[in-house]
């Protein structure tokens, strides 16, 4: 297996995992929160709130900006 | 120091080592909105904490559901149409993110109530697959020929997006699912009654 597969496989294992993970909130008496319920803690202040969304406008720029 | 005192300096922080880090890669301009961003919460910080209202009230009007749908279309098709790292393109991806800092500054866009804490096994899990994805991507990055010289070896997302990113039609639907994602982020916004 090259380098270059064993990156992808990597990048692919962790989107499974969060996938799983999301999956596995969607049972009852789960012990692992939703990516909402966690988004929400996070956003429920206004530091919470700016961190999440200049982490969103970064990924914008560093995609297509100068 | 107080818990929100704590996520104060820990959120400047990560902005600072991010927006630093970024720089040195010779990206001052995204180095500049994650400072810019920091100082913001840093100020939010040493002021006394305060909720706004609600910015809507229940379901959008179809009308300007529409509306909206249309204008994020034509951004889109026309972001697209210019050529990556030009000055033109980097005004149309700033005006978004500074619009979407402004709404995440004022509060949350709908009346949803914080959700009860989870426990700390469901964060740490969270946590764990969100720092390894950020070393995984590190590692990648440390592991190419220089900060600004990709490697297929070890190819980073910024790296495998690049093929996606030459056509007009790829870099429509990175346009389209940025816009998506920020506009779901936004909606998970919550308001804390207790302040």
């Amino acid at each position: 297996m090259t380098s270059h597969t064993v990156t992808l496989v990597g990048y692919l294992v962790l989107v499974a995992t969060g996938l799983g993970l999301e999956l596995a909130s969607r049972r009852p008496e789960s012990r692992v929160p939703s990516i909402r319920v966690v988004l929400g803690r996070i956003m429920s202040s206004r530091a919470g709130r700016l961190a999440v969304m200049a982490g969103w406008a970064w990924l914008g720029l560093h995609f297509f900006a100068l | 120091m107080s818990a929100r005192g704590r996520s104060t300096v820990v959120i400047c922080g990560v902005l600072v080592l991010a927006g630093f880090v970024d720089g040195l890669s010779d990206n001052w301009v995204h180095g500049a909105v994650l400072g810019g961003a920091a100082a913001a919460v840093w100020r939010d910080g040493a002021r006394p904490p305060t909720q706004q209202p609600a910015l809507m009230r229940g379901k959008l009007p179809a009308a300007r559901a529409w509306a909206l749908l249309g204008g994020a279309g034509v951004y889109v098709a026309v972001t697209a149409s210019l050529p990556r790292y030009s000055w033109w393109v980097t005004a149309a991806v700033v005006a978004p993110g500074v619009a979407a800092l402004l709404l995440a500054w004022r509060g949350p866009l709908r009346d949803r109530p914080v959700p009860p804490p989870p426990g700390r096994t469901g964060v740490a899990v969270w946590a764990a697959v969100f720092v390894a994805g950020g070393l995984w991507e590190l590692a990648a990055l440390l592991l190419q020929p220089s900060l600004e010289v990709g490697s297929y070896a070890h190819p980073t997302i910024s790296y495998l997006m690049d093929s996606v990113l030459a056509q007009w039609t790829g870099r429509c639907l990175t346009l389209a699912l940025w816009l998506a994602l920020g506009w779901l982020l936004l909606a998970q916004a919550t308001v804390d009654r207790r302040r």
